[in-house]
């Protein structure tokens, strides 16, 4: 019988494992067939459960309009379509750099005329072959970034020469400076922008009056402090020479810029060669400094990928970028094709394209060279200069809607936006914007208006919509409403709590009444206070109680299990596709079990006189002040919001202090060591589990290899019979 | 005496290990189908005609070396190689000189030969006339009703035989990989029959008569052109009936529509040529090439892989890794045949084309002659995704449900109250045990518990047949991922070509590349699909159901290395179709979705039809070419309005060809469904009671403004349709309705007729 029981039992366990190491979640079935683009739209959801960045399909904001090839641009076989720019006036000027040509399109992207040389006054011919950016001002002027030809031609729409900007002749410009302009911008002012191909420096700024101002912005080189340390050993110790044969780090330069309305220039880096930058976009102020609340934000495609067959890396490179008005910028990645759009606080909201080097349907890339935007028409236009096209993409009514109510959003009109948000609810469920949009209002009518049920409303909404600062806003405010009312309630029960424990001591104490009267337990109970007295009693009395520490190890896998899982909102950061109960497990008692052993191993070759039992025991009882932190960390974050939950760290910090406080003493005692020996045997105690863990990982490599070698085997046995 | 026998018995058991670690990988040697045999002589049939029928004569030319098609009526020849070049004579010492033949061999080529070196995998082609006919190398021999060429090569040791059959309207070019012959260093993997038959040269550019018709998705015309900037001709090639799901696929870089219809061809000015592939078509991959400055033509044509493949990432020593198919050991024993049928006057277009095909599709017997009765409102209600529920940590599977049983009918009680209508399609998707997520095959013909009690779904079939609703329960009976239903994950899988069993995983998001994230999947092996099949109709009958959906059993195809007849995706038609049509026999309605052409023709509703093509930059425009096939004889519609990028433009669609509408829709919505992967559920909620919104509104008012126009041309079939501008498009139905429908964004006017920009004008009604 006690065989069966054994028997089933081990089974229970073995099941209870295998249920927490493999979610049997289902696979998701494929994307149903929704639509008529070559590509996915999807955006992406911040703090979306335990995750920074959650890609989601969503409602595309964007549709492939009209797509213009090389036989519509009537390009010939020297050409390449490099840039474009959309004029005030709606007319989208093409730059065809290898046919040296300027195209004209009319507010349809009509093919309409187009010029393929800059006349001088002298009547001479200025071709610009090989010229790499175009930019077109409020007055319809055109200037050619004439990379070659090392100048950048303004002429006026019919290819009249008005002058050229060459390599200023000025103290500024350093050495052997390699002038070659890829893209030029102008700003509302007259203050023209012009990128040089490799130049670090920064933007060449010239004033309104063709003045040569200096460099404008640059990217900066991240120190880091081994970088530090060692420019400082080679200035110590290294001659003029040799530091001139060292490579030096240089900021990465701008791939393209743009000038808003507002005359704010945004500039975009292309390859970094990292997985994570917050500065591949900028929005320069005039100072030349970047104004994007873009700390903590990544521009870089989540998932990183990598070549399927060769395994490299995917960089991103954002090789294009253009704003509106409303602070959102649109940017496109070289790599793979992808059109990204941000608002002004740096989250993504939209991606769209693609084609990763390959695309030859209509809205995909193989090598996109430049973005423009539509100001009229809210298009954006890409152009691709492998394939020699131009690509517009339209703006849908829904794209409309949520730019529109993300703008309001984010200058504080929450409720102006309220009926946007709505509108693009109704269409697109998995729009966290919306969510946060209208809990934000909800919260501002529920605030003036003194009204619960908006506040209820925002909380829900905020919740939806993992908006963790506006729920905390909103949670405050019931949280207050509901003390205000309850105050007096409050007030009685804290009286009556505090009276009855002060009574309960008292009475205790004068008549000598012991509540618990087990001693195991008693001591288990007492043991937060007493930790010294009651080891000393657990080792002299052989007071271990196994079923006792059972219990506080569950209690610690439960409570580290109830921290991650039923915190409050403000505070949880739960992924449910990531969680591994079995991880847990081992973090919790698989790790008092290992210490156990490694402990109690180290320990009796040392001359320790612990007993594996009340080693357990020690470990145990240790645990009990993380359990009571475990407790009020899930207690507190449920009432409280994040900034008044500073504190819960300082008791994090003091419980585990305490926790090691106990476990140090317990050792000691149940050992019998000095302070030196028990720290020398701790330290052997740590590289014991290091072992241990070696050996286990070593035998499960072992089995699985052999699990590999059976199925192989079996598998052999299915084909030949 | 124990200790000794215990240790002869594990030096058994160990030789037998290791007998079969020596035969790892090599469970069946790989061996050519038949050796090649040289000839010595060659022989040949003088010019004669070797077939006729009251309109054609089926001719051999040995002066020309080639096959003639006569066509009687007309005094017109017709054949693989284009009228130019047809009397034109290859001439070599041109080309040896540097100087450009005007005709190159490929133009004379009844077939190409796609093969590979069996030793280093590098794969090549040779054509035929270069290869085997200009050198002598060939035989020709009269059959019943037309001829075999039979091409020799001897530098690759191979021999193709190519059958030429006159049929009533036209000639059918076949080859039958079984009477193929290798040797063992070069195999073939593919055959391109009669490349240039439906071609077009690159002198007629810009002009509107001459154009290719491929049948990318809905279909799509390409007009040839001839880019400057570009030394290369423009070819894309796409599978028919999708890729084959067995295959690992290491990127999906674009999305792309499905090959639906085994049908091309092309149109020069009042001639053309229509090709229907009537074998083989799983195998075959259609190419459209565009502006080839080689041979000087643009052309669409059929390359047939008659030999299944897998594909594998090697390691090489050199550390470079590389991808390498590995192929499978024998043929298809399916035979590939292509159709050619002669088009004159105002049936040399895609019209004229979609009529030969739908005269086919009727001759075969998978299209019916009768009208079809088409359904307006098309609803799909999806029940729900998995998910895991945590108790104090351990996880446990759950439902995250979107629609329950008693939802699903108040909705489509809802919907019929306010549209008024009397009939509506309403199809139930992911109600099964693992909800619209992989799991039991089927979703293990039950319903998931947390979608309602068997007795809410009796309920709704009972209301369903009672008030006009024609109710479909969707059953994924090609996928997945545990053991269940009679089809276990140990011998249930289908197999790859290279003998393992397939595992696949979904594509990401934004990768592009599979997830491991969503977890892989199998395919059922074909062995299974009659009892998988069987159970299906089972329950359908159990729950009195009426009407069952298919929606991957229509719209996917796969091979299964486990039998040889399932080679290379061989039969899949044939199987998928007696299955649909035993339903259709037993008394049960199918709807597809997206189907293939062989299973449209056999379903009686179909869902997410094909409007557009993959959208190559090099197709000059999209046609209706499937709802041309189709309308009168099938009821569909196009894909959700609700989930299109824009309503407005989906709405025209289904306007320019008479479809109905579909909307995906959920009773209820849970943010957490944002995690799934899946992309129905975030347009989809009917109506939300707390925010005041849900697509009711929108469904009530697009189905009001539509209702009388559909109605006027419903069960008519496509009598004509042309392109008047790149926006404008009119369609004729065969009783007398035209409908304009304008996609700009300019009003068009011409004559009396004016359509608003983005509407749409009806004459005729």
């Amino acid at each position: 019988m006690k065989k069966i029981q054994k028997l089933l039992l081990r089974v229970l366990v073995c099941a209870l494992a295998v249920l927490m190491l493999v979610p049997t979640i289902g696979v998701s079935a494929e994307l149903s067939k929704t639509d008529e683009m070559s590509y996915e739209a999807y955006t992406y959801w911040y703090e979306f459960s335990g995750h920074s960045r959650k890609i989601v399909a969503n409602k595309p904001m964007y549709n492939t309009g009209k797509v213009l090839t090389s036989i519509d641009l009537e390009c010939s076989g020297a050409s390449t379509i490099e840039d474009s720019h959309v004029s005030i006036s709606g007319i989208t000027y093409v730059l065809d750099g290898g046919g040296s040509r300027v195209i004209t399109l009319d507010e349809d992207y009509n093919n309409e005329v187009a010029f393929s040389y800059v006349l001088d006054k002298d009547g001479s011919k200025l071709y610009f072959t090989k010229a790499k950016g175009i930019f077109v001002d409020d007055d319809e002027n055109i200037y050619i970034a004439d990379t070659y030809h090392g100048r950048v031609i303004k002429c006026d729409t019919k290819g009249n020469l008005i002058r050229l900007y060459t390599l200023p002749d000025s103290h500024l410009i350093p050495t052997g400076f390699n002038y070659q302009p890829v893209k030029v911008a102008v700003d509302h002012k007259g203050y023209v922008y012009i990128l040089s191909n490799g130049s670090y420096y920064g933007a060449i700024l010239y004033s309104p009056e063709d003045e040569f101002l200096g460099f404008y912005g640059s990217n900066d080189v991240p120190a880091t402090l081994v970088q530090a340390f060692t420019t400082l050993w080679n200035r110590l110790f290294m001659n003029n020479a040799k530091r001139s044969e060292m490579t030096r780090s240089l900021p990465y330069t701008f791939s393209d810029l743009w000038v808003d309305h507002e005359g704010f220039v945004y500039t975009a880096t292309g390859t970094t060669n990292k997985m994570s930058e917050s500065s591949q976009l900028k929005r320069l102020n005039p100072g030349g400094t970047n104004i994007l609340p873009s700390s903590g934000v990544n521009f870089v495609e989540e998932n990183v990928m990598s070549d399927p067959i060769k395994k490299t890396a995917r960089f991103q490179s954002l090789i294009g970028v253009a704003a509106d008005d409303d602070g959102f910028m649109y940017a496109i990645d070289a790599h793979y094709g992808r059109v990204y759009v941000f608002d002004a606080e740096c989250n993504m909201i939209t991606a769209f394209g693609g084609g990763l080097k390959e695309g030859n349907q209509d809205g995909t890339f193989y090598n996109p060279s430049s973005i423009s935007y539509n100001y009229a028409t809210q298009d954006v236009i890409i152009t691709d200069n492998s394939q020699d096209t131009v690509t517009v993409f339209n703006i849908t009514e829904h794209g409309k809607l949520l730019k529109s109510a993300q703008a309001k959003t984010i200058v504080g009109d929450y409720e102006e936006a309220m009926e946007e948000w709505e509108q693009v609810l109704a269409v697109d469920r998995n729009c966290q914007m919306a969510y946060a949009g209208l809990a934000k209002a909800y919260y501002v009518m529920g605030e003036t208006g003194n009204n619960a049920e908006y506040i209820n409303k925002a909380i829900e909404l905020s919740k939806q919509g993992y908006d963790r600062e506006t729920y905390a806003l909103a949670f405050k405010s019931v949280r207050t409403e509901w003390i205000r009312q309850n105050f007096t309630w409050i007030i009685i029960l804290a009286v009556l709590l505090i009276a009855a424990v002060i009574f309960l001591l008292v009475y205790t104490t004068k008549h000598q009444v012991r509540l618990i009267k087990n001693e195991r337990i008693h001591l288990a109970t007492t043991m937060l206070t007493h930790p010294f007295d009651n080891f000393r009693e657990i080792k002299e009395k052989g007071l271990t109680s196994i079923p006792i520490c059972l219990v506080i190890i569950a209690l610690y896998y439960v409570f580290d299990v109830m921290e991650t899982t039923l915190g409050g909102f403000s505070f949880t950061y739960f992924d449910p596709s990531s969680y591994n109960a079995l991880l847990i497990l081992a973090k919790t008692a698989g790790l008092v079990i290992l210490w156990t052993v490694a402990n109690w191993g180290v320990c009796t070759l040392l001359g320790g006189k612990g007993k594996m039992k009340e080693i357990f025991t020690v470990i145990s009882y240790s645990l009990i002040p993380s359990l009571i932190g475990s407790v009020v960390y899930v207690v507190c974050t449920n009432v409280l919001v994040p900034e008044e939950a500073a504190f819960l760290n300082i008791l994090t910090v003091i419980c585990t202090g305490y926790t090691l406080l106990m476990l140090a003493a317990g050792s000691i005692i149940v050992h019998d060591f000095s302070l030196g020996r028990f720290i020398w045997t701790t330290i052997l105690t740590l590289l014991g589990c290091a072992i241990v863990v070696f050996l286990l990982i070593a035998v499960a490599v072992l089995l699985q290899q052999t699990g590999g070698f059976i199925a192989t085997i079996y598998s052999e046995i299915l084909k030949l019979f | 005496m124990k200790l000794k026998r215990i240790i002869s018995l594990l030096l058994c058991f160990a030789l037998c290990c290791g007998l079969l670690l020596v035969t790892v990988g090599c469970s069946e040697k790989r061996a050519a189908e038949q050796a090649f045999t040289p000839l010595e002589k060659y022989e040949r049939l003088d010019t004669t005609c070797v077939a006729e029928n009251d309109r054609y004569s089926l001719i051999w030319s040995a002066e020309r070396k080639c096959v003639v098609l006569y066509d009687k009526v007309m005094d017109y020849e017709w054949s693989y190689i284009p009228e130019e070049a047809l009397n034109t004579s290859y001439d070599y010492s041109i080309d040896e000189e540097g100087a450009t033949a005007t005709i190159r061999p490929q133009v004379k080529s009844p077939i190409i030969v796609h093969y590979y070196n069996t030793g280093n995998f590098q794969t090549d082609e040779t054509n035929a006339f270069a290869m085997s006919i200009d050198k002598g190398k060939y035989t020709v021999t009269p059959t019943e009703n037309g001829l075999i060429m039979t091409c020799y090569f001897p530098d690759r040791e191979l021999t193709v035989p190519v059958e030429f059959t006159l049929n009533e309207n036209g000639v059918d070019v076949s080859v039958d990989p079984t009477k193929i012959e290798e040797n063992e260093l070069y195999n073939i993997y593919g055959i391109t029959l009669a490349p240039f038959f439906c071609s077009v040269s690159n002198k007629d550019v810009n002009k509107d008569d001459y154009y290719l018709f491929t049948p990318s998705g809905s279909g799509a015309v390409v007009r040839p052109t001839v880019d400057d900037t570009r030394e290369a001709a423009v070819e894309v090639t796409e599978t028919v009936y999708g890729a084959d799901a067995n295959l690992t696929q290491f990127e999906k870089k674009t999305l792309a529509e499905t090959v639906r219809m085994p049908v091309y061809g092309a149109v020069n000015g009042d001639k053309g040529v229509c090709a229907i592939i009537k074998d083989g078509a799983e195998m075959a991959r259609v190419v459209t090439t565009i502006g080839q400055k080689f041979t000087g033509y643009s052309y669409v044509s059929t390359s047939f892989h008659i030999r299944g493949y897998q594909e594998v990432v090697q390691n090489l020593f050199t550390a470079s890794i590389i991808k390498t198919r590995l192929y499978a050991d024998a043929f298809t024993p399916d035979k590939i045949n292509v159709g050619f049928y002669p088009l004159y006057g105002e049936d040399a277009s895609y019209v004229g084309m979609a009529e030969t095909y739908r005269n086919y599709l009727t001759e075969e017997g998978y299209l019916k002659a009768e009208k079809s009765n088409d359904s307006l409102l098309n609803l799909k209600l999806v029940g729900g995704i998995e998910t895991t529920e945590f108790h104090f940590g351990i996880p446990s599977d759950a439902m995250l449900v979107a629609t329950t049983v008693k939802q699903a009918q108040s909705i489509i009680k809802d919907v019929k109250g306010k549209t008024g209508l009397e009939s509506i399609n309403a199809n139930l998707i992911g109600f099964g045990k693992n909800g619209n997520d992989i799991g039991v095959v089927a979703g293990g013909y039950a319903l998931g518990k947390d979608f309602g009690k068997e007795a809410d779904l009796e309920k709704l079939i009972k209301y369903s047949k009672n008030n006009g609703i024609n109710l479909y329960m969707n059953f994924d009976m090609l996928r997945f991922k545990s053991s269940g239903g009679g089809v276990n994950t140990t011998f249930g899988k289908a197999e790859s070509a290279t003998g393992s069993f397939t595992e696949l995983e979904y594509t990401g998001l934004n990768s592009r590349q599979p997830d491991k994230t969503l977890g892989k999947y199998f395919l059922v092996t074909r062995t299974k699909f009659s009892d998988v099949a069987a159970n299906i109709e089972k329950t359908a009958k159990d729950w009195k159901l009426t009407g069952v959906s298919l929606d991957t059993l229509t719209s996917i195809s796969y091979s299964d290395y486990a039998e040889k007849e399932y080679y290379a995706r061989a039969n899949f038609d044939k199987q998928a179709s007696a299955i649909l049509a035993q339903f259709g026999e037993n008394g049960l309605n199918v709807a597809g979705s997206d189907a293939n052409g062989y299973a449209a023709a056999l379903c009686t509703h179909v869902y997410d039809v094909p409007t557009q093509s993959s959208k190559y930059r090099s197709f000059t425009y999209d046609v209706p070419f499937y709802q041309i096939v189709f309308k009168g004889s099938v009821s569909m519609s196009g894909t959700s309005i609700n989930l299109s990028t824009n309503e407005k433009v989906n709405l025209l669609k289904a306007v320019e060809s008479g479809l109905g509408l579909t909307y995906t829709l959920v009773g209820q919505y849970n943010t957490n469904l944002v995690s799934s992967a899946q992309n129905v559920f975030y347009g989809s909620v009917y109506w939300d009671e707390t925010i005041e919104l849900g697509v009711r509104d929108s469904i009530v008012e697009t189905v009001a403004g539509y209702k009388d126009y559909f109605n006027s041309v419903n069960g008519a079939k496509i009598a004509d349709h042309k392109v008047i501008t790149q926006d404008v498009r009119v369609t004729t139905f065969d009783n007398g309705v035209t409908v304009y429908v304008n996609y700009g964004n300019r009003d068009y006017t011409d004559g009396d007729i004016t359509v608003a920009a983005g509407g749409y004008t009806v004459k005729g009604a």
